[in-house]
């Protein structure tokens, strides 16, 4: 295979950042951006595709303008070039719409034999993206990978599901989800963040794609999670004390009979 | 025929689905994909639709079924949120272009279609989403309870083609037993704190007597290699009753995993440990003299 492998990346705010006051209310206004924690999983895991495959191993984005500061972060990863799908102002968050326009720009890019999406992104980890991408495209998609095999001109793939493992054998162009612990992705070092800087980068205006901007699902509100636990902790002096009240406690609340 | 549609790879995840799609809307429409799985027609659903094909990967029933869907005018796709689940969800909605909201809670009627709410940000963050038929949403276990009607529910089976380009080559039980957690009334979660693998097998006759299994947490699946899922954002999203987590610190990317317990209770001998400030109740102590005394409890 020397066709070109995708790697479809996020630019997101930490979760960490993010604060909750006590009304509720989320605060994104301190909040740094970063490339989303599990797409670098999936951009080593182009990189390492591509480095087998002789194929390049090619960054594509869709943000608000602000993610193009996330892109030079990508190239230092290992990429050899970057497209951003440039949405101005605000990014569309909607599944549908996001799909929509990843495949219509997959469509624009160079031999394109093989996409590698995170199962989902450090910010609302839905697991649609690559699923739904699959289907657009109508490519044959196998989510929850965690090993990739290349043979000229398809792909055999390890999956994990909650208590077994399946391998599958797909034919390119294909699309795939993987699961962070497909590898183990170094920090980026001087000389490749240096090497970033000439690497190319591209830029897909949104407008551009003619894709349907309506939202599937209509986002009506976020709030911060109210925390209903009852955080009572048995921390007495004697342990079998503690012990006994504790199980006296989920006895209360019938989980133990 | 319209309605509500059910699907799930979990029969026991089925059961409860068709209990809230009932609440949803009217007929409850329980699909089975291949063939008519056992136990399937006595759940209380108006109708079985079985997609009949020799393929045994469900995910490449998605087409079909999205058309079945379009052609029957569906309201609304309920998927148990399983990996199979939610992928074979996904692919369905891309093909109708239909509205998806994934992991839903609090789902209800809502116009001339449904609002549902989804945890974001590793669980520090509600959303709420409106979304118009045909929706399709994945819900967890324990959202609703199986109807006890009794009776058997009409077939209706259609051929279909299934997209056969992925093919399986193998599928294989993970090692060590390990059960699917899934609708597991307890779940004793293995955190970094418990040192030696030796331990597992106490808290494996905990979790027994519990009525339930053992997971862990992603950094010893992945630097102790004990457990081959973990619990968490990228791993098992479970919804017991009772949650006991053992020698967990407790990162929001963990408890994102568990965040539908019904209760969670841990043990630890950090006292400043996140997880007591997630959890129901708590023990603060050094596991290997709480947990032999829990089992002694309990027995």
């Amino acid at each position: 295979m020397s066709s070109n492998v995708i790697a479809c990346f996020k630019w997101v705010y930490d979760e960490a950042d993010v604060v909750v006051d006590a009304s509720l209310t989320p605060d994104f206004s301190r909040a740094k951006s970063k490339i989303s924690e599990y797409d670098r999983n999936a951009i080593e895991a182009a990189v390492q595709v591509a480095a087998k495959s002789g194929g390049m191993p090619l960054g594509l984005t869709l943000g608000s303008s602000a993610a193009a500061s996330g892109l030079k972060d990508a190239l230092s990863r290992g990429l050899a070039e970057v497209y951003l799908i440039d949405c101005g102002a605000e990014a569309p968050s909607d599944y549908r719409v996001v799909t929509e326009a990843l495949a219509k720009a997959i469509k624009t890019m160079p031999e394109v034999g093989l996409v590698i999406c995170a199962e989902g992104s450090s910010d609302r980890y839905g697991r649609q993206t690559a699923s739904r991408l699959g289907a657009v495209l109508d490519w044959p998609t196998v989510t929850s990978v965690v090993s990739v095999e290349t043979d000229g001109g398809s792909l055999k793939v390890s999956r994990k599901l909650e208590d077994s493992f399946e391998t599958l054998a797909l034919p390119l162009p294909a699309v795939v989800a993987v699961l962070p612990e497909i590898n183990n992705p170094d920090l980026p070092g001087m000389k490749a963040i240096l090497a970033a800087k000439r690497k190319p980068q591209h830029t897909l205006e949104f407008a551009s794609l003619s894709v349907d901007a309506t939202p599937a699902v209509t986002v009506t509100a976020v709030t911060g999670l109210q925390n209903n636990r009852k955080q009572l902790v048995f921390d007495g002096p004697d342990e079998a004390t503690n012990v006994a009240e504790f199980i006296e406690a989920l006895r209360k609340e019938g989980t133990i009979s | 025929m319209s309605g509500v549609f059910v699907y799930s790879d979990s029969p026991k995840l089925a059961a409860e689905l068709v209990g809230l799609a009932q609440t949803l809307g009217d007929p409850v429409v329980l699909v089975s994909l291949g063939q008519v799985a056992p136990g399937l027609t006595t759940l209380g659903a108006t109708q079985v639709l079985v997609l009949k094909s020799d393929d045994e990967v469900i995910e490449n029933y998605s087409r079909p079924l999205a058309e079945l869907l379009q052609e029957r005018k569906a309201k609304a796709l309920l998927v148990g949120d399983t990996i199979r689940g939610r992928d074979l969800a996904a692919r369905v909605a891309g093909h109708c272009r239909a509205g998806m909201i994934s992991g839903a809670s609090h789902i209800a009627p809502d116009g001339g279609g449904f609002t549902a709410q989804r945890s974001t940000y590793g669980g520090k963050l509600i959303e709420t989403g409106q979304v118009e038929e045909l929706a399709v949403l994945t819900v967890g276990a324990g959202a609703a309870t199986p109807l006890t009607v009794g009776g058997e529910s009409p077939i209706d089976e259609v051929t279909v083609e299934t997209d056969r380009r992925v093919i399986l080559i193998e599928r294989a039980d993970a090692g060590g037993g390990q059960a699917d957690l899934t609708t597991a009334p307890a779940v004793v979660g293995v955190g970094l704190g418990v040192s030696d693998q030796a331990d597992l097998a106490q808290l494996e006759v905990l979790a027994k007597l519990l009525g339930g299994g053992v997971s862990c947490s992603r950094g010893v699946c992945e630097e102790r290699g004990w457990f081959d899922q973990y619990i968490g954002v990228s791993g098992l999203n479970l919804s017991p009753d009772l949650y006991l987590a053992v020698g967990i610190s407790g990162q929001i990317q963990h408890l994102y995993g568990v965040r539908e317990a019904k209760l969670i209770a841990a043990v630890n001998i950090n006292k400043d440990a996140p997880i007591f400030r997630n959890a129901d109740y708590g023990i603060v102590g050094d596991y290997r003299s709480v947990v032999p005394q829990l089992i002694a409890a309990l027995s």
